[in-house]
């Protein structure tokens, strides 16, 4: 599905766990997820730290969908957010 | 250890006031079978109904299937842990009941809305394409139909319904004891030739964590997040593998296919012959992270290479990105100089243009196909129903609509009839390329 | 008798070569240039009614045009059998020889036969159109295999004509379509993957059930510039949907896609929305939707300035993306393309589970 969406022209920031799926589907812009059931956050992380996970993950997409990408590029988020 | 597996095969099942088995038929006290089920609290209603192939009849309801055996001899008793102590098993001898199932039919809602440990059951047709497409079209069938208590949990329902059917095919098998078997064949692997390529079979298993009741259990207790470990073939020979009675969907298999394993009866088969078959790495899978999955493979691969093996036969179940955790396996058994050939379903889609399988690695060029899990399967009116539904939810998901159960119904997919995906390679099925 | 025509390149004509590749569609009589090494082949099992040519650039410059041609001179024929090519190496032609083929089977339902070698990149446009109706024989790589390759292309049209069932790819001799069908074979699997295993330890030849795949690159899209004034848009395969799943997902195997409206919310307040998807553990999305529809950090962003206000854009785009067909997925994802480009949107924050 992303790809057709870039086929269109539109960049995607694919965020996902199983990013080396992502990399074998050949998807451009991909973002490393925490984990399959709960992509952006982990439930074991306290609320706050948790909420600033998910926005450091956004964040990531955000700065992939800025980034001039050759090929199937990884973006890892910064998940140590504690302190 | 040295397993006799006797076996005593039925032509027909009847329904009558006595215990017997006499030259292929087993004859059941019904009354005496529905007294014992409705002692556990958690059943409402219970009945009873024998099917034939052939028969115009569809069941609904199913849940689980499982064939009738009984230790009469080592240590031990079938399905240890659930409906008796943890012994261990695999040893002496067990008396089968080739030929028959029992089916766990039961009428239950569960309080689970979606995901991996809500509810499902599937249905059979003896006749007809249907019948066609399951591997239990061709056998005799004492069917159990249940209804459960309102409310209960998915753990107490999985429980009651388990242990209703093991219970019944347990006192089923025990009509054979005195009785002449009609062939004995013998399960050991004591003795390997040298000169003989080894072979293990790597089996991943899932449970969903979440879910105590879910998936894949051994002497009754569910495999959590673990790491793989080795188990004796006779193991499974002695039902000390069962699943999830609540769920009963064709690309998971089922109680009966953890008896009758076509992979361990196969290398059993050649074991001294061809090769030596040095045993089964239960793996399990479906990591949640990419991490878990790359240290299951690699800790898979490792135990393999511990054991002595040369080759490997890779297999699983389940759906969607379990495979990713497979493929890794394959690919960490190759780079360890472990040859493997993976036995797998395909899906393909309706027309079978959609991709087979779900992810690739290059070190997988050797790979045996089952067939198609998702080519869709148009089933005829029916004269009659077996089991608790009269109508039938084909689509399970929050607020489903319902289709008469004795119409025509065009299936999505093969895997809502019981038995209707080749999960391991026991029929001939697979996928040509045109 | 059957009738055949023979579709080739103005070059394989013999009407000339690249400087003449810009010749539109042309028809000559009975059999003409390579045509005729066909018609010798064939016999007199078959005749060639006539020999269609066009040029290369033509053909790929002037698409509809040379279709619409084509087409018509081929109707005026009523062949049982198309021939086109054989391409050999040649990318151009090959492409050419695969649609066209494709084209005939649709419009006049008949077979077609086409021939190139097997990396000739048009392979991949004869997978992709799985048109059961057209079949590509493989070829050396350059034209000095014609008459093995004419051959084989005559044997088949016989075969054809015949009404023959044509088996699968691999004992047929002709390139698969990328069509799988579910059969029964002679063994069962486990016989036949204990025999593949031994084969393979002993190092001697097999031949696998499953040929492993590769995706195709996809350019990627030029990046945004100036994140602050581009509108984003969320699409997520989790399957959150507002509880009571209005709109009827199932839980696997969808084949449609819903969007629905978040404009005035900052956040998903747990149970007002759920997780409908059969393949993951839902527990986690139905207590904080977040982590499928990260509509807070959005927010947040929003607020902060790096989203500018008014870019998110107010709905998000939802399908459970469980045991999703790829081809329904491709469907998909050009369906929510075109209407998030009609809504002006420009760059898409895509979570998956």
């Amino acid at each position: 599905m992303s790809k057709e969406l870039e086929k269109a022209g539109l960049p995607v920031a694919l965020v996902s766990a199983m990013y080396p799926v992502a990399e074998q589907v050949r998807a451009n812009r991909i973002v490393k997820g925490v984990s399959i059931p709960h992509p952006c956050g982990d439930p074991s992380l306290p609320p706050e730290l948790d909420a600033r996970l998910r926005r450091e993950i956004v964040q990531t997409a955000l700065k992939a969908l800025e980034a001039e990408v050759k090929g199937p590029t990884l973006f890892t988020p910064n998940m140590t957010v504690s302190g | 250890m040295r397993l006799e597996l006797a076996d005593f095969p039925v032509k027909e099942i009847r329904l009558g006031r006595t215990f017997r088995y006499q030259d292929g038929l087993l004859e059941v006290d019904g009354p005496a079978l529905e007294e014992m089920i409705l002692r556990d609290g958690r059943i409402a209603e219970a009945s009873l109904a024998v099917v034939r192939p052939g028969d115009k009849v569809r069941i609904t309801g199913i849940r689980d299937l499982v064939e009738p055996r009984v230790k009469v001899s080592g240590n031990g008793q079938v399905f240890p842990g659930i409906l008796g102590p943890v012994e261990a098993v695999g040893d002496g001898r067990t008396h089968r009941l080739s030929g028959m199932t029992v089916v766990a039919t039961a009428a239950y809602e569960g309080t689970v809305r979606a995901g991996l440990g809500v509810q499902r059951s599937a249905l059979l047709d003896m006749c007809g394409p249907g019948a066609a497409a399951s591997k239990f079209g061709a056998l005799a069938h004492l069917v159990l139909i249940m209804k459960l208590r309102d409310g209960l949990s998915e753990l107490d329902a999985h429980t009651a319904i388990q242990a209703a059917e093991f219970q019944v095919a347990r006192r089923a098998a025990e009509t054979t004891l005195g009785v002449e078997p009609s062939g004995v064949e013998v399960y050991d692997l004591s003795v390997r030739r040298p000169e003989l390529p080894n072979v293990v079979l790597i089996q991943g298993c899932l449970t969903d964590d979440h879910h105590v009741h879910s998936g894949v259990s051994y002497y009754g207790l569910p495999i959590r997040e673990s790491l793989s470990t080795v188990v004796h073939p006779n193991e499974l020979l002695d039902c000390a593998m069962a699943v999830n009675a609540t769920r009963g969907i064709g690309y998971f298999p089922i109680t009966w296919d953890w008896q009758n394993h076509p992979l361990v009866l196969g290398l059993y088969r050649d074991h001294g012959r061809r090769l030596n078959f040095l045993g089964m790495i239960l793996q399990r899978i479906r990591y949640e992270t990419f991490h878990g999955k790359e240290v299951i493979a690699q800790n898979a691969a490792q135990l393999a290479v511990t054991l002595g093996a040369d080759g490997a036969l890779v297999t699983w179940l389940g759906s969607g990105n379990a495979f990713v955790d497979v493929m890794l396996t394959v690919r960490a058994c190759e780079r360890r100089g472990i040859d493997t050939v993976l036995v797998t379903y395909e899906y393909g889609g309706k027309d079978g243009v959609d991709s087979p399988l779900l992810f690739y690695v290059p070190e997988a060029d050797a790979v045996v196909s089952t067939g198609s899990r998702d080519r869709w399967l148009e089933l005829p009116e029916i004269e009659r129903l077996v089991g608790p539904y009269e109508r039938v939810q084909i689509l399970s998901y929050p607020g489903a609509p319902v289709a008469e159960a004795k119409g025509r119904l065009t299936l999505d997919a093969r895997d809502m009839v019981i038995g209707g995906v080749d999960n391991w390679g026991k029929e001939s099925w697979l996928c040509n390329a045109y | 008798m059957t009738t055949i025509v023979h579709v080739i390149n103005q070059f394989f004509a013999g009407l000339g070569g690249e400087e003449k590749a810009g010749m539109s569609v042309g028809v000559i009589e009975n059999a003409a240039g390579a045509a005729r090494g066909l018609q010798s082949q064939l016999g007199e099992e078959a005749k060639i009614a006539c020999t269609i040519y066009y040029g290369d650039n033509y053909f790929h410059e002037h698409n509809e045009d040379a279709m619409k041609a084509l087409l018509d001179a081929v109707r005026t024929r009523n062949p049982q059998v198309l021939v086109a090519g054989p391409a050999f190496n040649s990318g151009r032609y090959g492409l050419s020889c695969v649609e066209i083929c494709n084209a005939v089977a649709g419009a006049l339902e008949i077979p077609c036969v086409t021939a190139m070698h097997e990396d000739n990149p048009a392979v991949g446009t004869y997978r992709d159109f799985a048109n059961p109706r057209v079949y590509c024989l493989p070829t050396t790589e350059t034209a000095a295999g014609m008459t093995d390759a004419l051959k084989a292309v005559a044997k088949f049209v016989e075969r054809l004509s015949r009404g023959d069932n044509i088996g699968p790819a691999l004992q047929e001799g002709y390139l698969a379509r990328g069509i799988r069908r579910l059969e029964k074979t002679d063994r069962p699997g486990v016989d036949r993957a204990i025999d593949m295993l031994l084969k393979k330890i002993k190092h001697e030849p097999f031949v696998t059930e499953v040929p492993m795949e590769a995706w195709d690159d996809i350019a990627p899209a030029p990046p945004l510039a100036q994140l602050k004034d581009r509108k984003i848009a969320v699409v997520t395969t989790s399957g959150v949907v507002p509880w009571g799943n209005p709109d009827r997902f199932k839980t696997y195997r969808n084949t449609h896609w819903q969007k629905y409206n978040v404009a005035e919310l900052k956040e998903l307040e747990p149970g007002k929305w759920e997780a409908v998807h059969g393949g993951y553990n839902v527990a986690y999305m139905n207590k904080n939707p977040h982590y499928g529809v990260p509509l807070d950090a959005l927010r947040a962003l929003e607020a902060e300035g790096v989203i500018g206000p008014g870019k998110l854009y107010p709905a998000y785009y939802v399908i459970p993306g469980n045991q999703g067909s790829p081809a329904v997925m491709r469907r998909i994802g050009q369906e929510i393309a075109a209407d998030l480009k009609k809504n002006g949107v420009e760059g898409v924050l895509l979570v998956a589970t």
